[in-house]
């Protein structure tokens, strides 16, 4: 199945395709996501992380289609 | 039943004849409403060569598409003219609730030409439209002129207004138009038009439906876009003071993401736009110092006293736009401030706290609150002031300005007291004040001994505050643009998160890459601003919202709701089309009174000429040149002119269209 992410600019895209799409299987949970992005243990408890716009820990099991946001500083206006 | 009105006003100042004029369907189809469909009435209406102050030129006041259609963040309002400040196209544009107003009079769009023997304001309402005196108005302040005219006219509904303050009455090339007192269509001197012709307001009270193709469609794209929107809130932990600490791992990194677009909705809901005050220092987004200095001067010690925290402890209420979900405007408290002069102003947006901030190296927010109020009761635009103020302090510094010129006052680098002192004079055309208040470039020219070097610029109109060394694109639409030194219109990190290319073919798509190719001039990248481009001109075709526009294609669906809205069934590629023609006409606007595009190139203090030799933008340059040309050359207009080509007029059938009009 697919889910979408949206990646930080240290982790690591080779996974994702234009789109931000990812391939998990069927299961997959919020930290098998974190692994494909190769995301450093140490930076896991501090990020900021949401699927589908709602706070989420890193054992939710994952749907198709569902929508993976990293918090990141913006600056604008 | 297409979401637009089908006409527009005409208003003759000097012989005072009102008519309404129909505009054919096929107008809309071609250029939208908004931006649009002003380029098409002020490029026909708006003889080669007029007089930017002067009978000839029009004033337009749009809606956009959209608003008032059900869509969501389709609310603002944009007034269009032939700008005095540049001596081309000029727009601007404004939240609030105006925009609804003028089509519930039955309008998309309301024009004005000639000039008033006397000041009048234009009322209206269900009886039909009417000029009316404003000599009492005329001398008083925009937030007092809007409130006395509001309530001479509410009978069962309150109208909603615009006016001009003393600026744009004292002709200021810098001046705005007021709504919801004190709020802005700030730019290109729209203001300074406004008050030439003796025009002080604007008064609607319609209540004319505004229909569309097929509302419920457009209400549930609206319900999804809400219901991502409403689950957003920051997390308590994340504080104002941990945001410059975030600028600061922002700008050190190697690399860009096209982050979720979404994500800036949560800031914006916690602090509106000065969220960005201190984290657009540290990662080098904000100029400083008249754009000579960096982080390295505006230190810790300073951005910390303008933090976004302590900016909204002075909030005691939160207020959104017609149709906005967001919500980033707020009112704040100031009766503390300026021995209780004024009781409350709107909270200052990122430009005016950086423009009065970093860019003078100021770090006295209760400044910042009443100059804010000041400038919103003149009428004035914020990023112009302060950059005509920078200017004069930097020539104080390098002794082109002494005592004498200043009447007094000391112009040294951050010097509140002073600044404030010389906001009240060039709303009042006082003094120094009276040199400022046409913006820098004509400060410059008069003030001669080589101050133009100090005036930072793009073909006259003072830049937004974000720093084109920090996202070379935005230096880019700063210099290409039709109406130069706009921070509204493109920029690599906006093109990253409104995400084209889901829906566009030809949007070049964006993966993470590294920083460093922000700074080459390739076709890449130019492709990338000249989306942008087009897809800024659908925006402000249906009255959109640039934060909501940035939230991205997949969740702000403007296309989606265009087809909802007007039954059109056009695909992303079609409407981008129309984006071109809207900008392509916009620039056939400019060749027609004799603006060269070349001109337009920004400052080169702004493309790292000389380079910063510290702070995060340390040795940054941008080739603006080779952008500017490769940016025309995939828009198909001449790359070296930058004029649009006659094979490109043909294939937008901009050619069949003027010659219509």
């Amino acid at each position: 199945m697919q889910v979408k992410v949206y990646p930080l600019p240290f982790l690591n895209d080779d996974a994702l395709d234009e789109m931000g799409n990812l391939e998990v299987p069927t299961g997959a949970t919020l930290r098998d996501v974190y692994k494909k992005l190769q995301v450093p243990l140490l930076l896991r408890p501090v990020l900021l992380c949401s699927v589908n716009y709602e706070k989420s820990s890193l054992d939710r099991v994952l749907q198709e289609g569902d929508v993976i946001s990293f918090f990141f500083p913006i600056t604008g206006g | 039943m297409k979401g637009y009105m089908g006409k527009i006003l005409f208003v003759n100042l000097t012989t005072g004849d009102i008519e309404e004029r129909l505009i054919p369907d096929h107008i809309y189809e071609m250029l939208l409403s908004g931006v649009g469909l002003g380029a098409y009435v002020l490029y026909n209406e708006i003889p080669a060569g007029a007089d930017p102050l002067g009978p000839e030129n029009v004033l337009g006041i749009v809606s956009g598409l959209l608003t008032g259609t059900g869509s969501f963040m389709t609310g603002r309002w944009m007034v269009v003219c032939k700008s005095p400040l540049t001596g081309g196209w000029g727009d601007a544009n404004c939240g609030g609730t105006l925009a609804p107003a003028i089509k519930q009079c039955g309008y998309d769009g309301i024009f004005f030409t000639g000039i008033s023997e006397k000041p009048v304001y234009l009322l209206v309402n269900n009886k039909g439209p009417q000029l009316k005196d404003a000599s009492h108005v005329w001398g008083k302040d925009a937030t007092e002129s809007e409130e006395i005219l509001i309530s001479e006219n509410t009978a069962k509904k309150k109208p909603a207004a615009a006016v001009i303050g003393t600026a744009g009455e004292k002709v200021s090339l810098i001046a705005g138009i007021c709504n919801d007192g004190g709020r802005l269509a700030a730019r290109s001197g729209v203001g300074a038009v406004m008050g030439s012709k003796r025009l002080k307001g604007i008064v609607l009270v319609g209540s004319k439906p505004i229909k569309c193709h097929d509302p419920q469609a457009v209400k549930l794209i609206s319900q999804a876009y809400a219901n991502k929107i409403r689950k957003l809130n920051l997390p308590g932990i994340v504080k104002g003071s941990l945001l410059p600490v975030g600028g600061k791992v922002m700008g050190s990194m190697k690399h860009v993401a096209p982050i979720d677009g979404m994500m800036f909705a949560t800031l914006m809901k916690k602090w509106g736009t000065p969220l960005s005050n201190g984290m657009a220092v540290t990662n080098g987004d904000t100029p400083i110092k008249n754009w000579a200095g960096s982080s390295k001067d505006y230190n810790r010690s300073y951005y910390s006293r303008i933090n976004s925290d302590l900016v909204i402890k002075r909030e005691y209420r939160k207020y959104h736009c017609y149709s906005c979900i967001v919500g980033c405007g707020g009112v704040c408290d100031i009766s503390d401030i300026g021995q209780g002069r004024f009781t409350h102003t709107h909270k200052p947006e990122y430009e005016t706290c950086a423009v009065f901030g970093p860019l003078l190296m100021n770090r006295n927010l209760e400044s910042i609150f009443y100059i804010n109020e000041l400038l919103n009761r003149g009428g004035m635009d914020s990023i112009s002031a302060g950059s005509a103020i920078a200017f004069a302090m930097e020539c104080y510094e390098k002794g082109l300005l002494t005592l004498e010129d200043t009447g007094g006052l000391d112009l040294n680098w951050g010097n509140a007291e002073a600044v404030i002192k010389l906001v009240e004079m060039m709303i009042a055309r006082e003094g120094l004040g009276d040199l400022l208040a046409d913006g820098v470039k004509i400060a410059a020219q008069k003030l001669g001994s080589g101050s133009d070097k100090y005036a930072i610029h793009a073909g006259g109109q003072e830049p937004g505050m974000h720093d084109s060394r920090f996202d070379p694109m935005m230096g880019v639409h700063y210099s290409v643009d039709p109406t130069p030194g706009r921070h509204t219109i493109g920029a690599a990190q906006y093109y990253n998160m409104t995400r084209l290319w889901e829906k566009v073919s030809w949007a070049p798509p964006v993966k993470i890459y590294p920083k460093n190719e922000e700074y080459e001039a390739t076709d890449r990248e130019a492709l990338k601003s000249v989306a942008g481009s087009c897809y800024k001109q659908i925006v402000d075709g249906i009255g959109g919202c640039l934060f909501a526009q940035i939230m991205g294609v997949q969740h702000w669906q403007a296309f989606e709701w265009l087809n909802a809205a007007t039954g059109w069934n056009k695909t992303p590629d079609e409407y981008m089309l129309i984006g071109k023609r809207m900008q392509t006409l916009r620039q056939l606007f400019n060749v027609k009174h004799g603006v060269e595009p070349k001109s337009f190139k920004m400052h080169p203090r702004m493309a790292g000429e000389p380079p910063l030799k510290e702070g995060p933008l340390k040795g940054r340059q941008v080739p603006i040149e080779a952008m500017m040309k490769l940016h025309w050359k995939h828009f198909g207009w001449d790359e070296n002119t930058g004029a649009p080509l006659p094979e490109t007029i043909q294939q937008l059938e901009l050619d069949q269209l003027l010659q219509e009009g």
